[in-house]
């Protein structure tokens, strides 16, 4: 998000120690005895915590790998189950795919507990940016989409835009959260019409019906 | 400014239907990413860069109203403004009183 600088600014700011106990994902898929894919997947559903770098680097908490393995010598199923999520065969049944574009790690966060809690069966990715997103809507074919509107790359609406250009994209359900008020969202309305918007402080008691609604429209797309 | 135990129900009822669990949860994540935000925050201002300041209390301003810091909410929301609106002194002087409420925050026991 921010750019790294010099420490010579005349800013007089207390330093953060830094997290240098926490794990890259690398690292983290070496401990683990995973794929660096499961373990990102592990991220995205909360099962690990993770935080982010100035630089944009994802970093991995101690304690959540350590709770991890914790389980793993007391039978639990958690790697397991991400194993299993992460290796489905072919010829399932198909399984419904969340794409979410957001780069906030908070938002990120809150957006995997809430679909662990409602939605343990739907296969949930996160891309950070706008750029990144576009290119995964057309490699994963998500079901529903949920983007911010403020990103780094390109912003939500015009991604919006541009995805709305592509025919293939009729079959995307989509889902706008922001931090924007009302106001604020007025130079992106362009992009906004008939979408749903969440307001973020309101995602909770938002996103599970309005989700609920937009997969089972994607599922009767995806019969018909 | 944190809210009190009445107050702090209340947003949970209203803001995470009383999920009690899933709000500390939420916390909880949000306690371990505050560090590497108000490390965000200060490279933005050591670099004048305003329009990395707004996007870190852009973001902040949200996620303060949704763990029920209302004030610290709107002073996310003013760091936001100012910065986008160019006036950099003003985003940073706002920040300066943000950055050690959110590490007080991110002391916080669990």
């Amino acid at each position: 998000m921010a750019r790294m600088t010099t420490p010579s600014s005349p800013m007089a700011l207390a330093p953060v120690a830094p997290a240098n106990e926490d794990f890259t994902t690398i690292e983290v898929a070496k401990m683990l005895g995973l794929a660096v894919r499961s373990v990102q997947l592990m991220v995205d559903r909360g099962e690990l915590s993770a935080w982010k770098t100035p630089g944009g680097h994802r970093r991995i908490s101690r304690s959540s790998v350590e709770k991890v393995l914790a389980q793993r010598n007391q039978g639990g199923a958690v790697t397991q189950d991400a194993v299993t999520f992460a290796h489905k065969p072919a010829g399932q049944p198909h399984q419904q795919r969340v794409l979410l574009i957001e780069d906030s790690v908070h938002y990120q966060n809150l957006v995997s507990l809430l679909l662990k809690q409602h939605f343990p069966q739907v296969d949930l990715r996160v891309a950070s940016d706008g750029i990144v997103g576009l290119a995964m809507v057309g490699q994963l074919q998500p079901d529903v989409l949920i983007v911010d509107i403020l990103l780094p790359g390109i912003d939500g609406a015009t991604l919006i835009a541009s995805l709305r250009t592509h025919p293939q994209f009729g079959r995307n359900q989509l889902i706008v959260v922001t931090s924007l008020d009302e106001a604020q969202r007025t130079p992106y309305a362009f992009a906004l019409a008939g979408v749903p918007v969440i307001h973020k402080p309101d995602i909770v008691t938002q996103l599970p019906l309005l989700l609920t609604r937009c997969l089972e429209q994607a599922a009767h797309t995806s019969a018909a | 400014m944190n809210s009190g135990p009445r107050d702090l129900t209340a947003h949970i009822d209203h803001h995470f239907g009383g999920d009690t669990k899933l709000f500390a949860s939420f916390k909880a994540m949000c306690l371990v990413q505050f560090p590497h935000d108000v490390q965000t925050g200060d490279a933005a201002c050591q670099a004048l860069d305003a329009q990395a300041l707004r996007q870190v209390a852009h973001s902040l301003k949200s996620v303060l109203l949704t763990l029920g810091e209302a004030d610290l909410g709107e002073l996310a929301k003013g760091i936001e403004n100012s910065a986008h609106a160019g006036q950099l002194e003003k985003a940073t002087d706002g920040w300066r009183m943000l950055r050690p409420a959110l590490l007080a925050l991110a002391a916080e026991p669990s």
